[in-house]
């Protein structure tokens, strides 16, 4: 049976082997994920992703249990896009622009299949980030980590220190809104 | 509040899949019964699909993940401090009188083969005699010889591997505190394991300050102090410390070049322990 996260990072903090490298293989596509929507370029943000992973395992002593191993590696990841950032000077943004990687340009993949559908979805995509940019920030951000970043409720409860109720409600406000600035400019997505 | 309006979140977290099994069977009775609740849930179902989709990178399926995951734990190998936890372990194993021993004897077995070999007769010598004869006057004298200077080479070395092993651990804290900081909130980082260890190093420098004044550790010694400072500074943070205050320490450490001095003493204890 597949060891749970903190099985997993108990095993990394003693060193056992392979460990690490199923630590990787288990979020190395959520960690990408998140450094593309801080660094938005594709080499970057698996750069950063590699450096990131060095940083985690020599941070591994200071894993606690009670923090959710994904949660305590996802603030290194985010930390070290914001520095790098911040070495390049430029200020660290979550908002979602016309860059590579942001959720609109992610559908003009020119090798997509069906050149129409794909268009649909480029279209689609791009009115949802124009949705997106009108909600409040933290609406946004819940809902950037619910759904970009396949962060589960309580994991985005323990990574913003937020009641898992008001994750909640924040996730149904920010969905609600969303389809409504969607429906009011797309029309009904219905 | 009607019954179709305390279904609304639920509605939202059933599309997102977030919602509990109890509460799933409660809602699906509902949309079983309410055409408007099950048409609001299709609306959401199809918007989260929508942002399902529009998360991908276009280019994350091109990334070989299985090469990714192998070339980067080849590189946290290559690139990992070494890590602090077993400090405590790793010094306990140094000091052990038994590694001690151990350590002793090697280099007095390893002295004592070289000096008798470097008396031993060549082979062609035109002067060797029977090896019992020759061999046995010079055993006394040579052992005597052997221990004195095998003793000194002994805390010699140990002395060179405890700077090099100090160094190597206030490194770590040093990296650990600028460079991969956790954070308590915005605008503070979590040190407080960084404080035990310098604690810990500030402790360990005065055990070492016997082997700190031998004459060839001067450079270590000098350099160790200036640590002494910055390790004392992080001691004193609060566990919570200032972000304002990690960046005073990193400019400390950067103007002073520290981190680049620390790895070439360390290269220079290590290269020449025996």
């Amino acid at each position: 049976m597949e060891d749970t996260d903190k099985e997993l990072m108990e095993a990394v903090q003693r060193d056992e082997p392979g460990a690490f490298e199923t630590f990787v293989r288990r979020f190395q596509r959520r960690f990408f994920r998140i450094a593309m929507r801080y660094l938005r370029e594709h080499e970057a943000a698996l750069d950063a992703v590699q450096e990131a992973f060095v940083k985690i395992h020599q941070a591994r002593d200071r894993w606690e249990p009670r923090a959710q191993p994904f949660t305590w590696a996802y603030r290194i990841v985010a930390n070290h896009c914001i520095d790098l950032l911040r070495k390049q000077g430029k200020a660290p943004t979550e908002s979602l622009d016309d860059e590579e990687g942001s959720p609109g340009r992610v559908l003009e993949d020119p090798k997509a299949e069906n050149p129409e559908a794909a268009l649909s979805l480029q279209e689609l995509g791009q009115a949802l980030r124009r949705a997106l940019g009108r909600l409040p920030a933290p609406q946004r951000e819940i809902l950037e980590l619910r759904y970009f970043e396949d962060l589960s409720l309580q994991e985005i409860a323990e990574l913003k220190m937020l009641p898992l109720g008001t994750v909640k409600s924040t996730l149904h406000r920010a969905t609600r809104s969303l389809k409504l600035h969607f429906e009011a400019t797309e029309g009904p997505s219905a | 509040m009607s019954r179709c309006e305390s279904f609304q979140e639920d509605l939202t977290l059933h599309a997102s899949g977030d919602l509990s099994t109890s509460q799933t069977v409660r809602l699906e009775a509902h949309l079983a019964t309410c055409a408007a609740c099950a048409r609001e849930r299709q609306a959401l179902g199809r918007l989260v699909a929508a942002l399902g989709e529009s998360t991908q990178s276009s280019r994350e399926h091109e990334v070989d993940w299985e090469r990714f995951a192998l070339e980067t734990a080849a590189r946290v190998q290559r690139e990992s401090a070494p890590r602090i936890a077993p400090f405590r372990a790793r010094t306990r194993l140094v000091l052990r009188p038994a590694f001690l021993l151990k350590a002793a004897g090697l280099f007095l077995a390893a002295g004592l083969a070289a000096v008798l070999v470097s008396r031993m007769p060549a082979p062609d010598s035109p002067v060797a005699g029977p090896p019992a004869v020759d061999a046995q006057p010079a055993a006394q004298p040579v052992e005597t010889e052997v221990s004195a200077e095998m003793q000194d080479r002994v805390e010699r070395s140990l002395a060179r591997q405890n700077t090099h092993r100090y160094l190597e651990q206030s490194r770590a804290v040093l990296m650990n505190v600028l460079d991969t900081p956790v954070r308590c909130s915005r605008n503070e980082i979590d040190i407080s394991a960084e404080k035990q260890r310098s604690l810990e190093l500030l402790r360990r420098k005065q055990l070492l300050r016997t082997d700190l004044d031998r004459p060839e550790l001067a450079r270590a010694a000098s350099l160790c102090d200036q640590l002494e400072g910055i390790l004392m500074e992080i001691s004193t943070l609060k566990d919570c410390a200032d972000l304002e205050r990690i960046q005073d320490l990193r400019a400390a450490v950067q103007r002073n070049q520290l981190l680049v001095k620390i790895r070439v003493a360390e290269q220079e204890l290590g290269g020449t322990i025996a």
